[in-house]
Formats: structure tokens, sequence, C-alpha cells
């Protein structure tokens, strides 16, 4: 098979191919975050493609026929259809530009071809964000941004190209003057409630997290989720991370193996309340809760009232739980106020009682026989709690993850069997005896503790904090929290950061450089998520009412873009503007011109000075004349005569003056 | 739809006055005009699009990084005016061209204050050559554009268009400058002529003499002016090189030739007339005869050499006829 000779033209050849290299490198990087998300063929395919255009840099080939384009599009489409099983959606559409994009590096030929390669990169970071918007994919960005500039202002040059620090110096400069106005953009652009369609992260919203129900093995399963579930910030001293319990999902209804939520009669929306009293035994704080496909808010017992929150419709319902309308399809902020420390807990009326008591019939024999012994036993509910509890310190029970519970009674395999389990068999037996004994209970499943950073004082609970204890209610006391884990002997503890933390004994890794560090990095993280990623629409609402502006006012915002729009082009004219002459001793003749105009002696554009002379030697009067003349030799000997060296700064000052004190 | 065309066109509505022909072309904000280009435009899809998935999404970063590119957008569009503002631009020295050649016009391009220019562009107005041009701060260029003229005489140059897409080719500033300057264009010479007319001296039987056939009356000293295929070589080298030494014919100047529109063929149209009595001085020039030139409007009395024949073609080239 003959092949056409290259044509590449030698001359341009080099720079040319320094360019497609550099357009290369900005396009690896500006893919990155993208890649990461797509299965490793597609990766693999886009490799390969750049890998064959790499080549082509070094070892100019005949350039690829129309055919073949077609062709490897039409593979690469036959794979992202092989992989995804659509062409359409959300993954399928970024792996089809991917590799057309890669498709498109091996065949450049004109300067719009690789503007276009660049502004497909630009659309290609975007798409990659719903993922994540760590810190570090925004630094990525970034810096593909400046490549993929840089790549732009180099194809523009001309015959001469400067080196690559003077474009890269050209590129930051216009990167720096188009900060300010994509910051003021960023806050006055008005942000949309909702998604415009479809339901925004369907793909993406697979979160693991707490369920509604919880079955033995359902948290031990979350241990190793490092995945971020809350943020909180305190207004005031952070508790001690053994008494964070975090409320979520209140679990009622027991069916023998599994917990579920009981169906709750509908509460009332919850209104902010913006109450300024503050109780001393109460605590403020705002949570930034990441995206769940669950409705519930975590928050600290008991909540008293919900100050701030940037959701539709809050509820607090009859259990104290909190939820929202729908499940926050992104990151959301509430500031609650919350009643802890020891003390009674809610009152429920006794006629709402008798559901926290259900146990359904025929499930754990062995159970309801020791619960009706200890109940004999015991006087009181109290004695009846702290004997259970005995039981659970002074017996061989163990707190460890790999508990697998068989057999249709799971209680009675637990108490009297296995002996070993995580919190939810703890929490469950507990509930099961408590109930089995007549005390209301229920399982309450959340979050325990959490890390707070030094740096800033945010706590940062993740799903491996997840967690699951019991509340019962005792006459006079209302509901009270019991943690059952707390009652297992340290040293019997195989597993569970929680778990050491409730007897002091979890201490965070601040050792070492890395130890060190990173409070400071997270704290950076908590920052950027809490400042740039947080910035909805309430936020913006709360900025503008500050400066004194409402952001639902449309003429108020139309105002602001056109004051800004104003501004820059009061900037861009400024910049544009015609300046003086540079050179001092053309400003003092420039000085000397304009005063002679206004004596009525105006220099057309070919007289040389000498001209002007004889021309304004009838207008002038005689010492205003001498005055001109002198100026004139002493221009004429500065401008054409030899160089006055070192003197010659100060002449020109001098001649300057000498036109200031031409006075016609 | 040529956005810039029809911004032409807006411009050049009847009832505005067309600016001024000028020595000197300054680009100020004023003249200066900017749109996008076509990748430009299609960056603004690209961004509008971006724009709607994070509405969509409600991805702050996404938003942050739409607004950064819509803001180097706009500040590019800055950069691009700026690239050439501040600029002057003159028309070199000119030379007289025939008609049906090309002129090659001298444009110089100076920035006295401002940044480096890179990749500016220059073309004439109605032809397509373009020459591309860079400057340092404070420095001058210069480029030749072809330049054809469609008709003899003084020739006003059309417009200079002076543009660049510079830093990062989104917007397309460009500017028109009117020059004041005119190129003197000489008729075409007509290709196939008939030869000099023969030379009158009227003698007693009404016979011409033909030219070059005239009797040599001595040798006398080379005046400048005389041609110099009148010098007698033979007698310089005789006298050693000192002085140049030309032959002297008798007579008046029998090898001068008269170049009369009178008597020219009647049937010929002005233009063609023009046409070959172009042909006829330069004719004559190259043989070395003197002539003269008589036409309606004008007359040239009997010459030789360059500045002759430079005056005689100027003559021919703005003849009304």
């Amino acid at each position: 098979m003959t092949s056409p000779t290259p044509a590449a033209p030698p001359a341009a050849s080099a720079r040319e191919r320094r360019d497609g290299l550099m357009l290369l490198a900005a396009l690896v990087l500006a893919v990155t975050p993208a890649l990461a998300l797509l299965p490793a063929s597609i990766a693999a395919s886009f490799g390969l493609f750049l890998a064959w255009r790499l080549l082509r840099a070094f070892r100019p080939q005949a350039p690829l026929r129309a055919w073949g384009q077609g062709l490897l599009a039409i593979v690469s489409s036959g794979l992202v259809y092989a992989q995804f099983g659509t062409l359409f959606g959300r993954a399928p559409g970024m792996s089809l530009l991917v590799l057309f994009v890669g498709l498109k590096m091996l065949e450049l030929h004109t300067r719009r071809d690789r503007m276009l390669v660049a502004f497909l990169c630009f659309f290609l970071l975007v798409t990659a964000y719903p993922a994540s918007q760590a810190p570090w994919v925004a630094l990525v960005s970034l810096v593909a941004v400046a490549a993929l500039i840089l790549c732009l202002l180099s194809g523009q040059y001309g015959r001469h190209q400067p080196e690559v620090t003077a474009r890269a110096r050209r590129t930051l400069s216009m990167l720096l003057q188009a900060a300010p106005i994509a910051l003021l953009l960023f806050l006055i652009f008005p942000r949309a409630q909702g998604p415009l369609w479809g339901s925004a992260l369907t793909e993406s919203a697979a979160r693991t997290g707490l369920s509604a129900s919880m079955r033995p093995g359902d948290v031990a399963r979350l241990v190793h989720s490092d995945e971020l579930a809350l943020r909180v910030q305190f207004e005031g001293r952070a508790p001690a991370a053994s008494s964070l319990y975090w409320r979520g999902p209140v679990l009622g209804h027991f069916d023998g193996a599994r917990w579920t939520q009981l169906p709750s009669a509908p509460a009332a929306a919850v209104a902010p309340e913006r109450d300024t009293s503050v109780d001393r035994a109460t605590l403020r704080y705002t949570v930034t809760l990441e995206a769940s496909e669950h409705p519930w808010l975590p928050v600290l017992e008991w909540p008293v009232r919900v100050l701030e929150h940037s959701l539709e419709d809050v509820r607090l319902r009859e259990d104290r739980q909190l939820t929202a309308g729908d499940p926050p399809s992104m990151r959301v902020r509430y500031r609650v106020e919350s009643r802890i420390g020891d003390g009674p807990g809610p009152a429920d009326a006794p006629e709402l009682l008798p559901v926290w008591r259900q146990l359904p019939p025929g499930f754990n024999p062995r159970t309801r026989e020791l619960a009706a012994r200890w109940r004999a036993e015991e006087a009181t509910d109290g004695q009846r709690v702290a004997r259970v509890l005995r039981h659970f310190r002074e017996e061989n029970f163990r707190y460890t993850l790999d508990a697998t519970l068989t057999g249709r009674d799971g209680v009675d395999d637990f108490l009297f069997g296995q002996r070993a389990g995580f919190c939810e068999h703890y929490a469950g037996a507990f509930v099961v005896l408590m109930r089995a004994m007549d005390i209301p209970a229920r399982v309450v499943t959340g979050y325990l503790g959490g890390d707070l950073n030094p740096v800033d004082g945010t706590l940062t609970v993740r799903q491996a904090d997840a967690h699951a204890w019991a509340e019962i209610w005792l006459p006079r006391l209302g509901w009270q929290r019991i943690d059952p884990t707390a009652a297992i002997a340290p040293e019997r503890i195989d597993h569970g950061r929680r778990a050491l933390r409730l007897h002091g004994q979890d201490e965070p890794d601040t050792h070492g450089l890395w130890g060190g560090m990173r409070p400071w990095f997270e704290a950076a993280g908590n920052a950027w998520n809490g400042w740039a990623l947080s910035y909805d629409r309430k936020r913006q609402t709360d900025l503008l009412g500050q400066l004194g502006l409402s952001a639902g006012d449309s003429r108020e915002a139309g105002l602001i873009m056109g004051l800004a729009l104003g501004l820059f082009g009061a900037a861009a004219a400024w910049t544009l503007r015609r300046r003086a002459p540079q050179d001092p001793l053309e400003q003092a003749w420039q000085i000397m011109c304009r005063r002679l105009a206004k004596a009525g002696v105006a220099r057309a554009p070919h007289e040389t000075p000498s001209q002007v002379l004889e021309r304004a030697r009838a207008r002038l009067g005689t010492e205003s004349f001498a005055h001109a003349a002198t100026f004139v030799s002493r221009y004429l000997a500065l401008r054409y005569g030899p160089d006055g060296g070192t003197a010659r700064e100060a002449q020109v000052r001098e001649l300057r003056r000498t036109a200031k004190r031409f006075r016609p | 739809m040529n956005l810039p065309a029809l911004a032409g066109r807006l411009r050049a509505r009847p009832g505005r006055a067309r600016p001024p022909a000028s020595a000197e072309g300054v680009l100020t904000q004023g003249n200066c005009y900017v749109l996008p280009t076509r990748s430009g435009l299609l960056f603004g899809m690209v961004l509008f699009v971006m724009l709607a998935a994070c509405i969509n999404d409600a991805i702050a970063m996404g938003y942050m990084l739409t607004f950064l590119l819509a803001a180097v957008g706009l500040v590019s569009m800055v950069h691009t005016v700026r690239n050439l503002v501040g600029l002057h631009l003159r028309i070199g020295r000119l030379e007289p061209v025939f008609a049906g050649q090309t002129a090659r016009i001298p444009v110089q391009i100076s920035a006295t204050q401002g940044p480096e220019r890179f990749a500016l562009q220059v073309r004439l107005e109605g032809h397509a050559q373009e020459a591309g041009l860079d400057l340092q701060r404070q420095a001058s260029g210069r480029v030749e554009l072809a330049f054809e003229p469609d008709r003899r005489g003084r020739v006003m140059l059309p417009r200079v268009r002076l543009w660049t897409d510079f830093p990062l080719g989104l917007w397309r500033s460009w500017s028109w400058w009117r020059p004041a300057t005119e190129v003197l264009v000489y008729p075409f010479p007509e290709a196939d002529a008939p030869p000099l007319p023969v030379t009158g001296r009227p003698d007693g039987d009404g016979d011409l003499d033909g030219p070059g056939e005239a009797d040599l009356a001595g040798i006398g000293v080379w005046r400048p002016g005389d041609s110099l295929r009148r010098v007698a070589w033979k007698a310089v080298a005789r006298s050693g090189g000192d002085a140049l030494l030309s032959k002297q014919f008798e007579g008046s100047d029998p090898g001068s030739v008269v170049l009369d529109w009178a008597r020219l063929d009647p049937s010929l149209a002005p233009e063609a007339r023009v046409s070959r009595l172009t042909r006829w001085v330069l004719d004559a020039d190259a043989s070395g005869q003197s002539w003269s030139l008589r036409l309606p409007d004008r007359q040239i009395d009997a010459g030789q050499g360059a500045s002759h024949r430079a005056r005689c073609l100027e003559a021919l080239a703005t003849c009304r006829v």
C-alpha cells in the first residue's frame, strides 16, 4: 500500500509540534477528573488515541483519511454502547465526548480545530464536577484552564512567537484581570432552587448511609466508609465527643428481624424562629448535611427549635426527629438549637406510649423469659435498666464486627449464644428486653461523635461514625437515651472507634508531619465547602440583604449588572485612552504648542518649530516672542543637537518649566 | 449573517459623512470596531451550555469555572482592541506604475505608545492580499501591499484595513483608514503599435529623411541631457577618456520625433490614442531620440532623457480626452 508523502512544511513544523504537544498536555490535565469517573475501557481507548497522536508528532505520517475517521467514530460509539448499554445519559455522553475529543486531536488542520478542542475541554471540566468538588479538583481545573488559555494564545501569534514564559505571563495577567469580574458574576448571578429539567444527580445519588430500617449488620457495613455525612459548626464550646449523639431515624417497629420506622402522624412544618434569647443549657449549631436519598436531618438531642434552614419544608416529628419534606438532593444547611446534657427528656402523653411497647408475639422466647424474671426481681424501672446494663458488662459480651446471627430468634442467639455483636445488636437486644419488661423503648440510629478540627473548630462526621442506640421512657424523666455499647467493658472492644470513644480511649492521630498538617488541610477543605460550594440562594439573599439589596427584585439585580458593566466599560476605556507622549522633551513641546494655540498660533501637523515661531512673530508681543524663541532654540538643540549627557535630564526639566511659564 | 458587513452597512448609511482622507491614520478607541469571531460565537455557545448544566445541578464550582471563562472572554476583548489602538499609519514613497501593472504600496505602521503588538493584519479594500506584522514597543514596521489600479491618472488609494484577532481569537478588532495619497498611473502602452512617426523636416522635394539618417556635423562635448547613444566612443578612447564626446548632427535635431495627437489615425478612440502615444514615448526614449508631445490640453517641447519621459508620461496619464 502506497502512502502519500507527508507534506509538513519544515519551517513551521517545530513550532507546530511544540504547540501541539502543549495542547495535548493541557487536554490530559483537563480530561483527568472526567476520566476518573469513567470505566477503564473508555480511559484506555482515550489513552490509545493520545498515544497515536504523540507518535505522529514525532514521526509525521499521512493524514487520516476521511473514512478512517468515520470508522474510528463508529468504533468509539460502539464501545460506549457496549459499556453502558445506551448512548444517552450522563456517563455515556461524557464518554462519547472524551473519545471524540481524542479523535479530533488526531486530525487538527486549522486554528479553529484547535480552538474547538480547547472549548470541548472546558466543557469536559464541568461535567466532572457533580461527582466531586473537592479542593484538589478545583486546583487541577484551574491549572487546566490556564494551560488551555495558553494554548489558545499560542495559536494566535503570527511570524514571531515569544518565549513560553512571556506567553505564560500574559495568560496569568488575563486571568488575574478576569478574576474580579468572575467573582462579581458569581456573587450576583441568581441561583435557581431546583433543577431545570429532569432530576439532578439521579445516577450519582447512590449514597451509602443510614437507611429507614435496621437489620443486624447494617451499621457494621458502614464502618469502613470514610464518606462524609455532615459537618457541624458550634456556637460556643463543642461538647465532648462521647456525648455527641446525632439523632437520625427513630425505629419503633420490630418484626422479629428488622427494626423499621413507625408511620408518624403528620406534623406541622417548622418555621425558622429568630429568637435571640439564649438558654444556658442549650447549644446552637449549624449543620451542613451532604446530599442524601433520605429525608432526615440529624440533630443533637433534644432539638428545641430550628433557627434557620435552606430547605423547602422542615418538620419536627413527635419522636423529636427532624425531617425534610423531600430528600436533600444537594448539600443543605440548617441551624438548630438543642438542649443537651442530663436532665428530663421530652415527655409524651401516656396514650402515645403503647406503640413503643410493641413486640411481635412468638419471637425470642428466652429473652422474654429473662425479661420477665428481671422484672419481677427489680422494683423500679431504673433498677431494671441497671440490671440489664450490668448483665452486659459483667457477662462475657464482646463488641466486634464479625458477628453472624442465624436463626429466627436473633436476640436469643445474641444474648445466650454468641454474646458478640456490633452496636445494632446491642441496641436491638436492649430495646427488646425493655419492651419485654413493659418499658417503652425504641431504637435510634444516627451518628456518634465526629472529628473535631482543632484549627477551625468544625466537627466532621463520616458514615463510619454511624451508630445505633436506644431510648427508653421513664415516668417523671420522659425519654432518656441509653447506649448499651457504653456498658461493655473496654477491654472487650475489638473494633470500633466509637465504642472506644465512649470510654475516652480514642485519640485523634496528630503525630508526625502528616498528622500535624492534616487538620489544616481539613480546615481548608471545610472552608472551601462552607463558603465557596455552599453559596446557594439563601446565602446570596443574605449577602445582598446585608448590602441593602434584595436578590428577588429583578430591577435591582438588573441595576447591579448594569453598574458592573458600566464599571467594566469605564475600565476598558481607561486602558484604551490616548496617552500623552511619554518622552519628556516631547511633552514640553506639546505644552508649548497648546499655549501657542491659545494665543492663536495653532501648529499645523507639517510645520516645524521654526515655522511656527515665524508665524508667531506677528501674533505675540515682543517679550512673549522672545520667550518663545528661547524655548524653540533650546528645544531644537536638545532634540537634534549632540547628546548632552548627564545634564540632559536637568535641561529637559528646565525646558518644561520654560514652557509652563510661557503666558502669551 | 455576516455581522461585520452589516455593521459596515449601518455605518455607511446615507446622510452620514464619510470620514475624510488623511495623510496619517491614527487608530483610536473611536474608530476601532470589535465583534466576536466565529470561534468567539462558538465559545459563547459552549459557555451557555455549561451555564445551563450548572444551573441544573447547582454546582458552585461549575458556576465559578463558567464565570471565569466568560470574564476571560470579556477581558480578551479589551486586549484585542488594545492591540490596535494607538497605531499610526502612513503610506511610504510611491512610484508611478503603468495601468495593468501591480503597484506595490508600502504601508508604514508605527506604535509610539502602548504595548507590544502581535498578529496585525493589513489589507487594501477590494483586494485579497493580506500582510501580517508584529511590532515591538515604540517601534515601526512596514508592509507592502499589491494594488491594481483600474484606470490611468492620479488614482486615490483604496482604504486600508487593519485588523487583528490577537490574544485568544475570540474577538476581531478592525479599523479603516482612507489615505490621502494618490498613485500616478500611466496609461497602458499599446501592444502592437505602428512604428514611430517619421521625423518631419521638409526639404525641397518634399521627401522626409528617415530618422537616424542625419548628416554628421562633428564631435562636441557631451552635455548632461544628451542621449548616451550619441556618445562617440572611438573619439573618447582616442582622446584618453577624460571627457565624453558626443556626435553632433547638423540641422535642428534630425532625430526629433513629433508625437501629435491630431495627426493620429482618425479612427482611433481617444483612449486608444493615449495608449498609442504612450507606446511611442517609450519607443522614442528607448531609441535615444528626442521627441516632443502635442496633446489636446497640453504641449511639451522637444527633449529627451528620463525626466522628459516622466513629464510626458504624466501628461499622458492626466490628459483629459
